[in-house]
């Protein structure tokens, strides 16, 4: 759905509004078990800054570890890198089936489109996800990808698909999914997640979840590639003890998730069961033309919970497509000029009202609407307003500097300067008609 | 240069021209949870159960095994996988069970031993280590977990340490902590149980260690 129509759509309004008031009442709940959460985040913004600030040294170690453990380590500078590594390794396996759990590295490169086209079928089994990919659209939110579809909604999209009854209740469309996916994780060649953390002290990837998909993504097929963003590094193990409740609070308001899983390598000899072969693959995608801004590489620190996407006024009114981005919300406003180009992608840093609200939830301390305010003055100083913008400015300057300017002219030649700038406004605001006289023209001239 | 060197090269120079100074450490040692003055054990089970798992408390494993025989009376399960060898030794006679790699699709519920209990989550944390392997904690729609007080530790990072200290650089290489049945609330927020790993999570934490 196109972005204006789905910002004014008052119905998904409604739904995003439900969905984010029932998130809320759960995070605080889950807040409620800290003592001191303060004092929490403050460990969790420390171990996640350490990570960042010595990036380069901790993925080696990673490396090199996991390494030891029997996994393959595979860098990709971009997406295509990454693609093509996975079907590198898709024919290398004569792959016909592929399971997926959630992950949004994989939203970021189009996995999904790139395997199928090479004739392979490519599976989500994150109910959301599943519903989304069903649908054939794109998730709505990085923790909810389905949060912009209501009950009926989906009992709707089941019914057309699979023909379920109509009007099947959540339960009923769960157990139906639940069961038609058992099949494809058994018959699964080649299972792909993403990972919530690279651990660098053990070699290990870890991964979050509450459905068992993703378990059962790492423990069926003979094949698991994780695929995963640089900057998704922990120093070490015993950093989650803190940073798995801190992701749970702040992502679902859950004490913790129900799965929290650490995969050091392949099956090793003497386990039961497990891949023969694990390929980790380390994504770059401009994270590194990111990690070269002095302000804005505190972004890297993201645990991507989601809490500032339903903290964010702006989100809970327009919604998540209206980004037109991977990562969506006050951190997508972020990042994404950075991975995706300023030009296309500048406007996100100036939708925000600089409320601060994305700063004050983030468990890991990342000055989010400050980083949008550097957004934006790196953008005017890489000059990526358009030129009608930055001469209008100009124009405003000069104008409004000075009373007398902004009389030298009539109401009726206002009106139409205005009309020159209307698209600043948006189609859905007007701008107010100017009197003949201006006011001080009025006062001075009054009998 | 290959994309390794690339990226690895630009991380370097960016945060050596940075040279962010490091950050104050915040106290590590402070408590951050809510304390209590339950026993483990106690406030293992109360977590646990907040999360829609059940706990039972036999005296020792011969008893855990006829609360199993009971489960599984009132629950109906037929089809019981356990491939752990000390468990195996107790259920024999007692309760039928199978491990046979032929039947695992159609089994209905795992029996298990675990690594660490947490009580101020109410986990159950697992690892590939031993017979059961990866697929039996997630796969059945019941898991019966059979544990003993002396694997119940008081916080997250306790299990994670002493797990560490256990396997010496050698960890498995699998490790979950599980906490609670599986659930999903992706339809407007709706909780459903059993999305894709077991609708019930049973606990029978032990007195006596086995
Ligand atoms: S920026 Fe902070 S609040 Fe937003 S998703 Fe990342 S960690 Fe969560």
């Amino acid at each position: 759905m196109a972005a204006d129509k789905i910002a004014f759509d008052k119905k998904h309004r409604a739904t995003i509004r439900f969905n984010i008031s029932r998130y809320d009442q759960a995070v605080d709940r889950g807040k409620k078990r800290y003592s001191n959460l303060e004092l929490a985040k403050e460990r969790g913004s420390f171990i996640k800054e350490k990570a960042i600030n010595n990036l380069h040294e901790y993925l080696l170690q990673f490396e090199k570890n996991i390494t030891a453990n029997g996994a393959e380590v595979i860098w990709a500078e971009n997406g295509d890198e990454a693609i093509s590594a996975v079907q590198k390794i898709l024919q290398q396996n004569q792959a016909k089936l592929l399971v997926k759990s959630k992950s949004m590295t994989t939203e970021e490169i189009d996995l999904n489109e790139h395997v199928e086209h090479l004739g392979i079928e490519s599976l989500e089994t994150d109910l959301g996800e599943y519903i989304v990919q069903i649908a054939g659209e794109k998730p709505y939110h990085i923790v909810t990808p389905a949060m912009h579809k209501s009950k009926e909604d989906i009992a709707e999209l089941f019914h057309e698909k699979f023909d379920t009854p109509e009007k099947s209740t959540p339960e009923f469309l769960t157990a139906y999914v639940r069961k038609l996916l058992r099949n494809k994780f058994v018959n699964a060649d080649i299972g792909v997640t993403g990972s919530n953390f690279l651990i660098a002290d053990i070699g290990g990837i870890a991964l979050t979840e509450n459905e068992g998909n993703a378990m059962m993504t790492f423990s069926f097929p003979k094949v698991h590639i994780a695929i995963a963003g640089i900057e998704k590094i922990v120093p070490s193990l015993k950093d989650l003890g803190l940073l798995w409740p801190l992701l749970a609070a702040h992502g679902t308001g859950q004490q913790v998730t129900v799965y929290n899983s650490i995969v050091t390598g392949p099956k090793k000899t003497g386990e039961t069961d497990g891949p023969e072969k694990m390929y980790v693959i380390l994504l770059d995608n401009n994270r590194s033309e990111l990690y070269r801004h002095d302000e804005q590489y505190l972004a890297l620190k993201c645990i991507r919970c989601g809490a500032c996407l339903n903290a964010c006024p702006i989100y809970k009114n327009v919604g998540g497509y209206t980004y037109a981005a991977t990562y969506s919300g006050p951190i997508g406003s972020v990042i994404t000029p950075f991975l995706k180009g300023f030009s296309d992608y500048n406007h996100l840093s100036s939708a925000c009202s600089v409320c601060g609200k994305c700063t004050e939830v983030c468990p890991v301390k990342i000055p989010l609407h400050n980083l949008l305010l550097f957004n934006r003055r790196d953008a005017v100083k890489q000059g990526n307003g358009t030129f009608a913008w930055n001469m209008g400015m100009k124009a405003f300057e000069y104008a409004f500097s000075k009373r007398s300017r902004l009389d030298a002219v009539g109401g009726n030649l206002k009106n139409k300067l205005g009309l020159l700038g209307k698209n600043a406004l948006g189609d859905q605001k007007e701008l107010p008609k100017f009197a003949e006289k201006s006011f001080s023209q009025q006062w001075k001239s009054k009998p | 240069m290959s994309s390794r060197e690339n990226i690895l090269g630009r991380l370097k120079k960016a945060a050596e021209k940075r040279n962010a100074p490091t950050a104050a450490q915040p106290d590590f040692e402070a408590p951050i949870y809510l304390q209590t003055d339950k026993s483990l054990a106690d406030w293992f089970q109360e977590n646990l159960e907040l999360v829609a798992g059940k706990v039972l408390r036999p005296k020792n494993l011969q008893e855990a095994v006829a609360l199993i025989k009971q489960l599984a009376a009132e629950e109906n399960l037929e089809r019981i996988f356990c491939s752990d060898p000390v468990l195996q030794q107790a259920l024999k006679g007692q309760v039928a069970f199978q491990n046979d790699a032929e039947d695992f699709i159609q089994l209905q519920a795992g029996i298990t031993p675990c690594e660490f209990l947490v009580a101020h989550l109410g986990s159950v944390m697992v690892s590939s280590a031993g017979a059961s392997g990866r697929r039996l904690h997630v796969f059945p729609e019941t898991h019966l977990v059979v544990a003993h007080k002396n694997q119940l530790v008081a916080h997250l990072d306790d299990a994670l340490e002493q797990l560490q200290q256990k396997y010496n650089g050698n960890l498995p290489s699998m490790v979950t902590n599980i906490t609670g049945p599986s659930r999903t609330a992706d339809i407007e927020k709706t909780l459903v149980m059993g999305m894709h790993g077991p609708k019930k999570l049973f606990v029978l934490l032990c007195d006596e260690p086995f």
